[in-house]
C-alpha cells in the first residue's frame, strides 16, 4: 500500500437516467443550448447560478457560487473539472459524460467564460469506463476556439477524487480540507453542477431534481441504478417510486466509505445526494487490540498516523486526564487531526476494525472547538 | 492492485465502546474483507514451504517438531479457550498461536531435543494470555522463546539432555526420514551431497555451518595481515603474506565450504524454518502482494546488512593495522574469493529469514516511513556485527526482536507530520 487504494472502475455503468416524472421547463428565454449572453464575468455567473438555484451538488466539491464569490476579483489559475468519482463505487462522472455529455460540456464553458480562468483543466479517470469520455471531450474541444482546456488522465487511486489529493496532485498544491479551492487560486466544479446548468441553458429547468445512484443489496442480483431524484423529496417517497424495498433495511448515503447511515423517515433527498444505498443491517465486528501493522499509516494520503490519533483522543476522553486535556487539544499532535480528510481508508483496511475515522473526525471536532473558544491562547508545539 | 469493492453488504465495524451512541453506524460500512484471521493466516501459508524444506532436509526430529508443537499448541488453545471458557483466554485468536509455534519451529535447531520444543509450544498459548492476546505484545513471544531456549534454556541443560551433536544435513537419499543425529564425521562438508551407503549406513554428513567456516577463513585471512613496523606508520602485504592468504581462502572455499549452487538449493545446515533462500524468497513475495510485507523495508535492511557485512568481512583491528586505503590490496589480491566468503556469511545468515518473517509480524518495525527507515538501518548494522562476532547466532532475528519495544521511539522521535502542515 502506498498511500490511498485502487479499487478499479466499477463494475456497472448505466443505459439512462431513469426518471418517473416529465421535465419542466420555466419558459426561461436563455433556453437556446448555448452559453448566456450575460455570463461575461463572476457576477453574472453569480447571477446565473442564482437563476439555477445550484447549491453544493457534491459531498467533497463545494459549492460553485461560493467559490466564485470567495475568489472575487482575484485572479483564478486553473478551473478544474473534477471528473473522478468521489467514492470507489460511484459512476457518475463517467454516467453523465456518456448520457448528457451537452449539457456538461455546456455547463463547464459557462463557468470557464464567468471564472475567467487562465486555463482549464478536465481530471479524468483513467480507468473509466468513459474513456472514451477523453475522445469526446477532446472532439468537443477541437470545434471550440474558446476552450483552453487541458485533459488530466489520473490513476484513480481513492480519494483521489477529493478537491484537497486533486490540489496536490495536478498543482501540488496544499489545500486543507473544508477549505475552498480558491485559497489556492483555483475552483474546482463537479460534473452534476456542469450538467444542471448546462440543462438550465437548453431547456430552461431549474436545479429541482438531481440524478442519484441506488444500490440495493438484494438476494436476487441486483444492479445499480441511475435514477432522477426530486431535491427535497422524502426518502420514504423517493423509494415507494421507483419501488425499493427499505423496510427494516439500513440506508447509507454518499458512499459506503464516507457516506453516513441515515433514518429513512426524516431523510429527505439533497441537492448534494450523489448516491442512496439499501442494505441488510450489517452484523457488526467486535474492534481489537491493535497489531500495530501499520495498514492505516500506509493507506493515508495526508500521511497522518490514525492510530496515533485514535489513542491520543481515548486519552483526552478519559475522565482521569482532564488536567492535560486544553494542553494536548493544542498540542501539535492533536493539531494533525485537522488534516484528515475523511476518506475512511484508515478504518476500511484495518485487520481489528478499530474506528480510526470516527475518533480522528472526533478529536478534530475538539480541537477546532478549542481552537475556536480561545483563539488568542498560543497553539503550542508540545506533543 | 485493485480492489472490486461490489456492492453493500460486507461486514460493518463496530465503532469503540467509549464512543457516544449517536456515533454507531458512522462511515466506513464496508471493511476491507481481511481480518486479524486471514492476516496470520497469511503469514502461516507463507512460512510452510519454509519449514517443509527443513522437515526434508533435517528429517523425522524436524517433522516431529512441527507436528507435536502445533499440536501442543492447538490443544492448549482450545483447552484454555473452549474447555476451561477461562475468560482471559477469550483474547486468544488460534491463527495467531499458530504463527507464533510456526516461528518458533522456524527457529529452532534441528538438533534440539523434542521435548523442549513442545514443552515450549504447550506454554506459548498461556504466555500470550498473559501479555493479553495479539496486539498487546511488546515483544515477539515466539521470537523471544526461541532464543531464549538457545542462549538460557539449553546452555544449563546440557548436563542433563542430549544437545551434543554438531551441524549436519541428511543423506541426499534419508530426505523426511532420516535421523539428523544419526551422524558421520567422514564426509567433508565442501565435498559433493553424499548418499547414506557412502557415510557407512549413516543418516546424516555432519556439516559445520557456512557462516563459521566463512567467518573462520575470514578472521585467518585478517590474522595474516602483518602487524605495523615497530616505528610506526602502516604496512604493506610481502609476497608471503600474499601467499599465505590466498591459501587460507582457497582452503576454505575449496574443501570447507559447499558448493554454492548446492548451497543455494538450500543444501546447508541451518535452523529448521531457515534453510532454503528460494523458499524464504517466494514467501517475501507472497506476504508483498498480500500487503502483509513492506518491499522496500525488506529491501532496506537486507541491503544495509549486506553493505554491513561487506564492511565488517576483514575484522576491525586487521583494518586498523592496514588502514583502510590498504585493505583495497587484500580485496584486489583475492577478490573472488573474498566476495564468495563474504557472500557465504551473508547467505547462511538469518537476514533473508528475518527480513521476511520476522518483518512481517505485526508491530515489528515502526509505524512511520521515516521512523522505519532509521530503525532498519540501526538494526541492520548492529545485526552485521553480531553475525561477524558469532556467526552461529541469529543475529538479525536477535536484533529485531531486542529493538522492537523501541519501534514507537523511533515512531515519536522521527515521526513526520502531515505534508498539509504549513498550508
Amino acid at each position: 500500500m502506498v498511500g490511498g487504494l485502487v479499487f478499479g472502475s466499477p463494475a456497472w455503468m448505466p443505459e439512462r437516467i431513469e426518471e418517473t416524472f416529465e421535465k419542466k421547463g420555466d419558459g426561461s428565454e436563455t433556453a437556446e443550448g448555448k452559453v448566456a449572453e450575460e455570463v461575461k464575468d463572476r457576477t453574472g455567473l453569480v447571477a446565473l447560478l442564482r437563476k439555477v438555484r445550484l447549491p453544493r451538488t457534491s459531498q467533497l466539491t463545494p459549492a460553485v457560487i461560493d467559490q466564485v464569490r470567495d475568489a472575487g476579483e482575484k485572479p483564478v489559475l486553473s478551473l478544474v473539472y473534477n471528473g473522478l468519482p468521489t467514492q470507489p463505487e460511484f459512476a457518475l462522472p463517467g454516467a453523465l459524460v456518456r448520457l448528457a455529455m451537452e449539457e456538461v460540456h455546456l455547463g463547464l464553458m459557462t463557468i470557464q467564460r464567468g471564472v475567467m480562468a487562465r486555463r482549464t483543466i478536465l481530471a479524468l479517470d483513467r480507468h473509466d469506463f468513459a474513456v472514451g469520455a477523453y475522445r469526446k471531450w477532446r472532439k468537443i474541444f477541437r470545434k471550440e476556439s474558446e476552450a483552453r482546456a487541458g485533459v488530466r488522465m489520473l490513476l484513480n487511486r481513492y480519494p483521489q477524487g477529493d478537491p484537497t489529493m486533486l490540489a496536490k496532485k495536478l498543482f501540488g498544491a496544499k489545500l486543507l480540507p473544508g477549505n475552498l479551492p480558491t485559497r489556492v487560486g483555483r475552483v474546482i466544479v463537479d460534473p452534476v453542477s456542469c450538467w444542471a446548468i448546462g440543462r438550465y441553458l437548453r431547456t430552461g429547468q431549474v436545479f429541482t431534481e438531481r440524478p442519484v445512484q441506488v444500490f440495493v443489496q438484494a438476494e436476487e442480483h441486483t444492479e445499480p441504478r441511475l435514477v432522477m431524484g426530486h431535491i427535497g423529496e422524502r426518502l420514504t417517497e423517493f423509494c415507494k417510486r421507483y419501488k425499493v424495498e427499505v423496510e427494516g433495511k439500513q440506508v447509507i448515503i454518499n458512499g459506503m466509505l464516507a457516506g453516513k447511515q441515515v433514518d429513512i423517515e426524516g431523510t429527505r433527498i439533497e441537492a448534494a445526494t450523489e448516491s442512496i444505498a439499501i442494505r441488510e443491517p450489517a452484523e457488526p465486528e467486535k474492534a481489537a487490540a491493535c497489531l500495530s501493522c501499520g495498514w492505516c499509516v500506509d493507506v493515508c494520503l495526508t500521511r497522518l498516523t490514525p492510530v496515533h490519533l485514535m489513542q491520543l483522543v481515548e486519552y483526552i476522553d478519559a475522565d482521569r486526564n482532564m488536567a492535560e486535556v486544553p494542553g494536548l487539544l493544542r498540542g501539535k499532535a492533536a493539531r494533525e487531526s485537522l488534516y484528515c480528510i475523511g476518506c475512511g481508508l484508515c478504518t476500511y483496511v484495518c485487520p481489528t476494525r478499530l474506528p480510526l475515522m470516527a475518533q480522528t473526525l472526533h478529536l478534530r471536532n475538539r480541537v477546532t472547538t478549542a481552537l475556536q473558544s480561545d483563539p488568542a491562547g498560543e497553539e503550542s508545539d508540545e506533543p | 492492485m485493485s480492489r472490486e469493492l461490489g456492492l453493500p453488504g460486507a461486514r460493518m465495524a463496530e465503532p469503540a465502546k467509549n464512543l457516544p451512541p449517536e456515533r454507531h453506524g458512522e462511515a466506513p460500512f464496508l471493511v476491507w474483507p481481511v481480518s486479524r484471521r486471514e492476516f496470520y493466516r497469511t503469514i502461516c501459508i507463507a512460512i510452510a514451504p519454509a519449514l517443509i524444506w527443513g522437515a526434508a532436509l533435517f528429517g523425522a526430529r524436524a517433522m516431529a517438531m512441527i507436528v507435536l508443537a502445533i499440536a501442543g499448541t492447538t490443544g492448549m488453545h482450545f483447552l484454555l479457550k473452549r474447555g476451561l471458557k477461562w475468560q482471559r483466554a477469550q483474547c486468544l485468536l488460534y491463527m495467531h498461536g499458530l504463527v507464533s509455534v510456526l516461528m518458533l519451529v522456524a527457529l529452532a535447531l534441528p538438533s534440539w531435543p523434542i521435548w523442549v520444543v513442545t514443552g515450549c509450544a504447550l506454554l506459548l498459548p498461556l504466555m500470550l494470555v498473559a501479555v493479553g492476546g495479539p496486539g498487546r505484545e511488546r515483544i515477539h513471544i515466539a521470537v523471544a522463546v526461541a532464543l531464549a531456549v538457545q542462549y538460557v534454556l539449553l546452555p544449563n541443560l546440557q548436563a542433563a539432555t542430549y544437545t551434543g551433536k554438531g551441524d549436519a544435513v541428511l543423506a541426499r537419499d534419508r530426505l523426511f526420514m532420516g535421523d539428523i543425529r544419526d551422524q558421520d564425521k567422514s564426509v567433508k562438508a565442501g565435498a559433493r551431497w553424499a548418499r547414506s551407503r557412502e557415510l557407512s549406513g549413516n543418516d546424516a554428513q555432519v556439516f559445520p555451518r557456512p557462516a563459521v567456516m566463512a567467518a573462520e577463513a575470514l578472521d585467518a585471512i585478517s590474522a595474516l595481515v602483518p602487524a605495523p613496523p615497530a616505528k610506526g606508520g602502516m604496512t604493506e602485504l610481502s609476497p608471503e603474506d600474499a601467499s599465505k592468504i590466498r591459501r587460507v581462502a582457497e582452503q576454505a572455499i575449496s574443501y570447507d565450504l559447499p558448493a554454492m549452487d548446492r548451497f543455494m538449493a538450500g543444501v546447508a545446515p541451518n535452523r529448521v524454518g531457515a534453510a532454503s533462500l528460494i523458499a524464504i524468497t517466494a514467501a517475501g513475495l507472497y506476504l508483498s502482494y498480500r500487503y502483509i510485507l513492506r518491499p522496500r523495508s525488506v529491501l532496506f535492511f537486507v541491503a544495509t546488512f549486506i553493505v554491513a557485512t561487506y564492511a565488517v568481512a576483514v575484522t576491525p583491528p586487521a583494518v586498523a593495522r592496514m588502514g583502510l586505503a590498504n585493505l583495497w590490496k587484500v580485496f584486489a589480491l583475492i577478490p573472488g574469493e573474498m566476495m564468495t566468503l563474504a557472500n557465504f556469511m551473508l547467505l547462511s545468515s538469518d537476514a533473508g529469514f528475518a527480513a521476511v518473517f520476522v518483518l512481517a509480524l505485526p508491530g515489528a518495525e515502526p509505524l512511520t516511513a521515516r521512523g522505519r527507515k532509521v530503525f532498519l538501518v540501526v538494526a541492520a548494522v548492529a545485526a552485521a556485527g553480531l553475525h561477524r562476532l558469532d556467526p552461529a547466532a541469529p543475529a538479525a532475528t536477535l536484533m529485531l526482536c531486542l529493538m522492537m519495544p523501541l519501534a514507537p521511539v523511533f515512531d515519536r522521535l522521527l515521526g513526520q507530520r502531515s505534508w498539509l502542515h504549513r498550508a
